[in-house]
């Protein structure tokens, strides 16, 4: 592929260093400045940088959303996507709207084959696992000194949770790198760690108050501070498996290719209320039938926010967090594939708190859904050059498939939704109209049998799990598939100025403490 | 025998030569009733054929013209359908449906197996049902019958299978084929029944948790009732009620009320009934050593008779669910011997659903003995060996001279004496229109569609029937407008059906009104059927009459479809203002 650009380029522009050549590339650097990766000199990091933390260069982060190489491609995008429309609507001689809603049908059905697709790789994925016997043979003296990022914020309420989940890790005391990050305002919880108290080895980093007050930027200033060979990010809420660690540290050992391993997610407390049934419901499916699949065929993987383990040496090689991308897990998931590093999955299980009330469900996901539509655009700013990356068209479909696709199929459910239920009520024949029968057939069954088989593989992975007496709620998916809607177009709201782009709502944590007591 | 299963050549690839031998014995029997001319002769092999066709082939082609008829053979049915030729020989069916014999009998195969620990008795039991000469036939032929036996069959295994294993993906197959089974004939509802009550049983005799239960049994249910959903949701779009499949003017319960029901509200002879159409589709040795192997292992099996029983019922559930229809009096069965001794079979092949139990049974009883006797000392194998062989040989050998009878000797008396045959004068209808026809919209009700639709050689988007909806009933206001020809059901004839009259709506509108010989002329009266030709001038005059545009009138513009909006509003409106014009004029 390269050489084939190559050669095209050389055709259109001229042989290098000629005049022509010259010409051409400013005029086309300054129109289309995307086709044009950035010098070398410009990628360099800078791990001295106070104030926002950020090491990576300015075009590789979220700071600044709307660069200039963003603006002159979602203007060549758009043109293309009307003047493509404009084609179709004159070549089938029918109207716009027959054409979109084409459209829209055949990239629900494109999805919803790709995820069948990833699915089926997943039952014949084997995760990386080590039996109680292989753990045992570990010797202390061969374990590396492992860090543990604890970023928190207002987690007073579980801050003994916190101390007792990180005390029971199966892993010498003196081999523990832990940093507990703090902001300097947070009183409430530097009152907590001291009431609770700490082992002496672990470290308290207070964050300066600067610009982004954002998890990752908190992950930068702590990982200067970073001693460990490998390191791993705990939320204040997670209690992981006793054995996580040695379990990474033998996978590590094993696999030198492999920068970063993805573990699995559950919830501790999945049956306080409907809405932590229905989470729990999504994360079975996500980390036992999705990720595994994406990971059967090496795909860039958007990965969870905590309990991933890295190299400490690949995530310095490749700039560590953007401080400002609000989903800095799937960002740094893509970028570690970029620069080469592959990633593995370990089967051990981190537990984490699910969100309970439905605005603080939806201010997670909303902020989830804020840094897809970031990473996206990062990421695209070079699209050629993303590609070359990626190292093939067809994981660059992948990924925009699932980053970007992700958060456009959510914004099209909220409209199917009032396009179904405005059908079912009035019957319009102006909505029958802009679904003629071939369209009503893709339309019908990306909907009828995608939505069914989503809600059924949900339910096998719940069974798999063991969580039997969740399946039975398997009829409010598509409620929950509503409220993901929502967050999605309240992401997109939040990112019209850029005190709320970067903008954090944070999880509220120890609800669950709260109604168990 | 024994030792060329188990070379390892053969072992590792048993299950390719077995669905390749039972495809070569399916493309072979499809090619004997063919040159025989039985593969078409029944009403409803036209009819499913049909239905398959028009999914891609109707002036409102898609899942509408699937009828309210358990859709699964038709949705099978329906590419092989659209070539030409596989569509007009009928052997569209035998392209979809052998293979999926074929595949049933590898499940047969592995199930006798699973359950038996015995491939010998595996092999004869699957040679005794793919013997069976209805089994082959329909097989060949665009009926659902075969493929509901075979999905039975299916079935049955993956329960066997989740119920040694547990396993999840038994499970979700199980279910998946329960479904599919729904879609393909009624009885599958009771087949659904039977294995949700099945799994709940093991469920329960295994003392897991009502949340396990539960949950299981919402796995299996999702996809078993994949089929019942689709009907009721069927149903409801089309035919404004999601019991449109149970009451309507197609159902089983409207089209033979006006039959002679001799098995309604008495079970005794409903079983008397079932078990002579059985006997005329099993063969009476596999009838009488089935059943007696079911009762003697009830006797005797003491530690697996949950999943014997189980085996059975699923087995039996089609021979069940007839019974309970018979006794209620929304299905029939005729047979020469009974009353009303007519010498013509009707619904026969009911006795061919519990095939399955059939072979099965005797099987296990083979294998019973087999390891009853030899288990006592090591002398005491001979004896073994031959007890079982003597069940299993009957069962094969009752498959043979029961094929040898049907097929060589009697060749299919029961289909060529079959009441539902085509009748003759849709026959000359149906050469009549392929030899004049020359273009035009067709009206005609689609319970004459059948051999018509098949063997005129006409596509059929050029015909208008119910299932085009909207167009039917343009086209039945003022038919003269949109089609050159009708065909309905002769109202004259002192033996036309009270189904007719009640229902056929061609009938209804014009039997009797004389009007329409104004603008159409008769081609061809039979003892059923009426084919009427358009006389173009009469329409024409018409058309002038009442000042319509010539080229708006689909009949004389030779236009296919209309625009079901535009265009019969305006002729609408053309004929009513002429209409009331001349109203103004008489009261003047």
């Amino acid at each position: 592929m390269g050489r084939v650009f190559s050669a095209t380029k050389r055709l259109a522009f001229g042989a290098p260093h000629t005049r022509r050549f010259y010409i051409v590339h400013a005029i086309g650097q300054s129109l289309f400045p995307f086709l044009y990766p950035k010098p070398a000199q410009e990628d360099t990091l800078n791990y001295d940088r106070v104030g926002d933390h950020l090491y990576l260069p300015s075009h590789k982060s979220a700071k600044e959303l709307m660069q200039f190489e963003t603006l002159s491609l979602a203007i060549v995008l758009a043109s293309a996507f009307v003047l493509f429309v404009a084609t179709l609507t004159a070549f089938f001689s029918t109207s716009v709207l027959v054409i979109l809603t084409a459209l829209v049908s055949l990239f629900y059905l494109v999805f919803m084959l790709f995820k069948l697709w990833v699915v089926a790789r997943s039952f014949r994925y084997r995760m990386i696992d080590y039996t109680p016997e292989e753990l045992a043979h570990v010797t202390d003296e061969e374990l590396p000194v492992y860090t543990i990022l604890v970023p928190l914020r207002d987690e007073a309420e579980v801050m003994e949770q916190i101390v007792k989940a990180m005390r029971s890790i199966d892993y010498p005391e003196d081999k523990i790198d832990l940093i507990i990050t703090v902001e300097s305002f947070d009183v409430a919880t530097r009152e907590a760690i001291e009431r609770v108290g700490i082992p002496a080895n672990w470290r308290v980093c207070i964050l300066p108050d600067t610009q982004p007050k954002t998890k990752p930027k908190a992950l930068n200033v702590a990982f200067r501070e970073v001693r460990g060979e490998f390191l791993v990010i705990y939320d204040a809420e997670i209690i992981p498996d006793r054995d996580q660690l040695k379990k990474a540290y033998l996978a590590f050992r094993e696999h030198p290719e492999i920068g970063c391993f993805q573990t699995r997610l559950d919830h501790y407390n999945y049956d306080q209320n409907l809405l932590t049934k229905l989470f729990n419901t999504e994360f079975s499916f996500q980390y036992d039938l999705f990720l595994p699949g994406l990971q059967s065929f090496n795909a860039p993987i958007p990965l969870s926010g905590h309990s991933t383990h890295f190299r400490t040496e690949a995530v310095r090689r490749i700039g560590a967090w953007d401080p400002y991308n609000v989903a800095e897990d799937c960002e740094m998931g893509t970028r570690l594939y970029c620069h080469g590093y592959r990633t593995g999955f370990i089967n051990s299980y981190s537990r984490e708190e699910a969100a309970s009330t439905v605005m603080s469900w939806v201010r997670q996901r909303t902020r989830w859904m804020k840094g897809f539509i970031q990473t996206t655009i990062v990421h695209l700013r070079h699209p050629a050059q993303l590609v070359e990356q990626l190292g093939s068209i067809w994981r660059a479909l992948v990924f925009l498939l699932l980053v970007p696709g992700t958060v456009l199929l959510n914004l099209l459910n909220f409209f199917s939704f009032f396009i179904l239920l405005a059908w079912v009520m009035t019957g319009a024949e102006t909505l029958q109209d802009v679904y003629p029968m071939s369209i009503l057939y893709i339309a019908s069954t990306a909907a009828i049998a995608g939505g069914f088989t989503f809600v059924y593989l949900n339910l096998i992975a719940l069974y798999n799990r063991g969580r039997f007496h969740l399946v039975r709620y398997w009829f409010l998916t598509p409620l929950y598939w509503f409220l993901l809607a929502w967050a999605t177009l309240r992401a997109i709201w939040q990112l019209r100025d850029a005190k709320h782009a970067h903008a954090w709502e944070k999880t509220e944590h120890g609800t669950h403490l709260s109604s168990s007591s | 025998m024994h030792t060329l299963l188990t070379y390892p050549f053969v072992r590792a690839r048993f299950d390719w030569l077995l669905f390749g031998a039972v495809v070569l014995i399916g493309a072979l029997f499809a090619r004997y009733v063919y040159v025989h001319g039985l593969l078409l002769v029944m009403v409803d092999q036209y009819s499913h054929l049909a239905i398959a066709r028009q999914v891609t082939d109707s002036m409102t082609p898609g899942l509408s013209q699937l009828g309210f008829w358990p859709p699964l053979v038709h949705i099978l049915m329906a590419p092989a359908t659209a070539i030409d030729v596989l569509f007009h020989t009928g052997l569209a069916a035998a392209v979809i449906l052998v293979p999926i014999l074929a595949l049933s009998a590898v499940f047969l195969f592995r199930l006798v197996e699973m359950l038996t620990h015995n491939r010998v008795i595996a092999i004869f039991s699957t040679a005794a049902y793919v013997l069976n000469p209805y089994m082959l036939y329909y097989a060949v032929t665009p009926m659902s019958d075969m493929l509901y036996v075979a999905l039975v069959v299916i079935a049955t295994y993956y329960l066997a299978h989740w119920w040694h294993t547990e396993r999840l993906l038994s499970l979700v197959l199980l279910g998946a084929v329960v479904g599919m089974a729904t879609l393909a004939r009624f009885e599958g509802f009771l087949l659904a029944a039977v294995a949700g009550g099945a799994i709940m049983y093991r469920l329960w005799q295994r003392r897991t948790s009502f949340a396990h239960l539960e949950s299981t049994v919402i796995l299996y249910g999702l996809l078993a009732g994949i089929g019942l959903v689709f009907i009721l949701i069927y149903g409801w779009v089309y035919g404004d009620s999601p019991l449109a499949f149970m009451y309507n003017e197609w159902s089983a319960y409207a089209q033979q009320r006006s039959l002679f029901l001799p098995t309604e509200h008495n079970l005794g002879v409903s079983l008397q009934y079932l078990l002579a159409a059985s006997k005329h589709m099993l063969g009476i040795p596999l009838v009488v050593v089935s059943m007696l192997s079911a009762a003697i292992l009830l006797m005797v099996l003491s530690g697996r008779r949950a999943l014997f029983s189980v085996i059975a019922l699923m087995l039996a559930s089609p021979f069940l669910f007839d019974l309970m229809a018979l006794v209620q009096g929304s299905a029939v069965i005729y047979v020469p011997e009974l009353p009303p001794f007519d010498p013509r079979f009707f619904n026969e092949r009911y006795g061919l659903y519990w095939l399955g139990f059939a072979v099965v049974m005797p099987a296990l009883l083979a294998a019973y003995v087999y390891e009853r006797v030899r288990s006592r000392e090591w002398y005491y194998e001979p004896i073994a060996l031959f007890l079982s062989a003597v069940v299993m040989s009957v069962t094969v050998i009752g498959s043979y001279t029961h094929m040898d009878e049907i097929v060589c000797i009697g060749c299919f008396d029961t289909i060529t004496n079959s009441l539902q045959l085509s009748p003759e004068d849709h026959r000359i209808a149906t050469e009549l229109l392929r030899d004049e026809y020359q273009g035009g919209q067709i009206l005609m009700t689609r319970a004459l569609h059948n051999e018509i639709a098949v063997a005129s050689r006409i596509p059929l988007r050029n015909y208008i029937l119910e299932a085009n909806y909207v167009y039917f009933d343009q086209a039945l206001a003022y038919p003269w407008l949109f089609a050159e020809w009708i065909v309905m059901q002769n109202a004259n004839h002192p033996d036309a059906s009270e189904w007719s009259i009640e229902n056929e709506l061609v009938l209804q509108m014009w039997g009797q009104d004389d009007n329409i010989l104004r603008y159409y002329y008769k081609v061809f009266e039979g003892e059923s059927v009426t084919v009427l030709r358009l006389i173009p001038e009469e329409v024409e005059y018409f058309v002038e009459q009442h000042d319509i545009e010539r080229e708006r009138v689909p009949s004389l513009a030779g236009r296919e479809v209309w625009n079901v909006r535009e265009t019969f509003a305006y002729l609408q409106e053309r004929i009513e203002a002429q209409l009331s014009a001349e109203q103004y004029a008489l009261d003047r």
